[in-house]
């Protein structure tokens, strides 16, 4: 820990041949010595045993360093001394633990360069213990005499602590006020102490290792989920908010810092109240909450997000901090709220359906005169109002036209010998849904007719029948205009007034005008029929999807 | 239950419904129980005007949505006037404005009698 200007190499040189080449009780001088020695190696062993025994229920790197230090000290009989752990990346020894250092000199040595040749960073750097019997003596310790006296050491000890592979993790040092020469069995038996003190080391560092790449597998974790984290310490006021948080809020992290009034200024103020209210109930029962609120971003825009989240209590029993995760639910809530459009909708249009249907059932029925009229009235509307349901299921993909709507009619009951009668001509006009809905019951109505008794009649041979159907006029007054042009009619056909045909007539004449606000003509003359519906074309059709 | 051969006999009920053949279905129906039939209107508009014009109006059926259009100021002012009003609709009754919540409401398709019952003794 101590500067050096030059390597004191003679002493590392001799400190290692005292570690390497002694072997307790030979070569000492009497029995008494060797029993006395082999009594302290027991102590001191023992006392190993103790420190390596409270290393295992170590709390902290600094807990157990702060053991093997003490232990060390009390082997050596040292006054003070420290423990070094050595930063590879920064090439620096910096302090953990010590005993007997003031704050001055801790201040000066907290952390000093593994490069110079330091006592501590000789014993890093060779892997061997350092003596330094005598600072006062060592000239190569000279430029750090000074701070040596400061600190009232007169002889250091230094040894390395090495990982399992031999790289190096640090170094423990034993500092005395007077000038001290250890023994071989101390230094022995330090090697050993140093040896757990670096397997402590080890083991501590592969777990925060461990840790911190559990950290980071979290937090990879939580940034594919689109997860937004915020930990929330309360009693110091402080918030950290990953990079989601930021984002969620529409915040830059280097604009706006992490913190509660930040996070409550983008809560949509109709939730605010109801959001603390939540989490204050939550508090209070000790259980976690999770909610879902509104965050109105700095340039308006609004989100959804679901939110859950705990608070963590001091001893008083107070909150003390809050961890919450959240993630945006905008698209989730906004494809929930279109599907329940979807479901009101259909139901709305089927509950619709049901009553077209019941009253073409009763309008049918004071239209007809037997059982045979109303089954077949009554049927074949049903059946067309079932091919038009057909194109409107559809409608999202494939848009219904003018087109659409006579071919699915005609398709529906003309023979091949039926369709050289007739001739359809018109731009691509896209129909609204309810439009092409009553438009299609007039179509019906016009082609049964015709097939019944006008020109798609078996016995009119010379009958045409010709659809057109085009934009008129101009500006809101624009029109869909459809003609419908029946020509070489049989007069026997047409002649005979049925009831049946006051249906669709009414159809035409009454209801097209009422429920489309359409225009309608209706007229048989001689052996042609005409017929003309005018709807307006802002409520009949849409421009996007006409061409 | 009391049968009674003309229910509505001689009341003044108005009608507000777009589709026409169902317009005419309720129309044909009430007639049978012997109203006399206001209307039948297709869009707000007329319906307003036909109450505007109207010094006596017993009873109304309202189609809640007419032509994409919500039929409330017509109902607003039938209720001012004291008018049994009922209101029919094919969205679910969570739809309907809670301004209404008290009157009564029937789903599409709807049951005649059930209608004239409403609109007789306000019951069902």
């Amino acid at each position: 820990m101590t500067n050096l200007s030059k390597s004191p190499s003679h002493t590392v040189a001799e400190a290692f041949q005292m570690v390497s080449s002694s072997t307790p009780g030979v070569g000492e001088d009497s029995d008494a010595t060797s029993q006395q020695i082999e009594r302290s190696q027991l102590r001191s062993l023992t006392r190993l045993n103790e420190a390596g025994a409270r290393l295992w229920q170590a709390r902290s790197l600094q807990q157990g360093l702060r053991e093997m230090l003490a232990a060390t000290i009390e082997l050596l009989g040292a006054d003070m001394g420290n423990v070094q752990i050595f930063d590879a990346e920064r090439q620096v020894l910096r302090i953990v633990t010590q005993r007997g250092f003031d704050e001055r000199f801790l201040a000066f040595f907290r952390e000093v360069s593994a490069e110079t040749g330091s006592a501590c960073g000789q014993a890093l750097h060779t892997a061997q213990a350092v003596v330094i019997e005598d600072v006062e003596q060592e000239p190569s310790f000279e430029p750090s005499l000074e701070a040596a006296r400061d600190a009232g050491f007169r002889a250091v000890v230094s040894i390395p602590l090495c990982g399992f592979h031999g790289q190096p993790l640090g170094v423990l040092s034993a500092h005395f006020r007077h000038s001290h020469r250890p023994t071989r069995f101390e230094l022995e038996q330090l090697a050993l102490y140093g040896r757990l003190a670096a397997s402590f080391v080890e083991r501590w560092q592969s777990d925060e290792q461990a840790l911190r790449e559990n950290e980071e597998r979290l937090r990879l974790a939580l940034d594919t989920g689109g997860l937004s984290t915020w930990d929330w310490d309360i009693a110091a006021g402080t918030s950290v908010w990953n990079a989601q948080h930021y984002a969620l809020l529409g915040y830059r992290p280097e604009q706006t810092p992490a913190s509660y009034d930040a996070w409550a200024a983008r809560v949509h103020p109709d939730d605010y109240a109801n959001v603390v209210q939540q989490c204050r109930m939550a508090a209070r029962e000790r259980r976690e909450f999770a909610l879902a609120h509104r965050i109105l971003r700095t340039d308006s825009s609004l989100r959804w997000c679901a939110v859950r989240g705990r608070f963590v209590y001091g001893a008083d029993g107070s909150p003390q901090r809050m961890i919450a995760v959240a993630n945006d639910i905008t698209e989730r809530r906004r494809h929930e709220e279109a599907q329940r459009m979807l479901v009101a909708e259909l139901q709305h249009r089927t509950r619709n359906l049901l009553t077209v249907v019941q009253s073409i059932a009763l309008q049918t029925m004071e239209a007809t005169a037997t059982r045979d009229e109303f089954e077949d009235g009554f049927l074949g509307r049903l059946r067309s109002l079932s091919r038009v349901q057909g194109l409107l299921s559809n409608e999202g993909y494939a848009p219904i036209t003018v087109a659409d709507l006579l071919n699915m009619e005609f398709e529906a009951f003309c023979s091949e010998a039926d369709f050289l009668k007739i001739e359809l001509s018109g731009p691509d006009i896209t129909l609204k849904g309810d439009v092409a809905q009553a438009l299609a019951l007039g179509i019906h109505e016009l082609a049964t007719n015709a097939l019944k008794h006008g020109a798609l009649a078996g016995a009119c041979e010379h009958g045409r029948l010709a659809v057109s159907w085009r934009v008129e006029g101009v500006g809101s007054g624009r029109n869909l205009v459809l003609e419908w042009r029946e020509d070489g009619l049989s007069l026997q056909l047409h002649g005979v007034p049925r009831k049946a045909r006051g249906y669709g007539r009414m159809l035409i004449e009454e209801d097209l005008p009422y429920s489309l606000s359409a225009k309608t003509a209706f007229e048989l003359k001689g052996d042609a029929l005409r017929c003309r519906i005018g709807i307006p074309f802002g409520y009949a059709a849409s421009d996007a999807a006409s061409s | 239950m009391t049968v009674h051969r003309w229910p509505l006999d001689g009341r003044r009920i108005l009608v507000v419904e777009d589709n026409f053949g169902i317009a005419r279905t309720l129309a044909m129906l009430f007639q049978r129980y012997g109203a006399v039939i206001l209307g039948p209107a297709g869009t707000v508009e007329d319906a307003m005007a036909l109450v505007e014009a109207e010094a006596h109006i017993d009873g109304a059926v309202l189609d809640i949505n007419v032509r994409d259009r919500l039929i409330y100021p017509v109902a607003r002012a039938l209720l001012l006037r004291g008018v049994r009003t009922v209101l029919v609709t094919g969205y679910d009754r969570t739809f309907i404005d809670p301004e209404f919540a008290d009157i009564p409401c029937v789903l599409k398709p709807w049951n005649a009698e059930h209608l004239m019952k409403l609109l007789s003794d306000g019951s069902d």
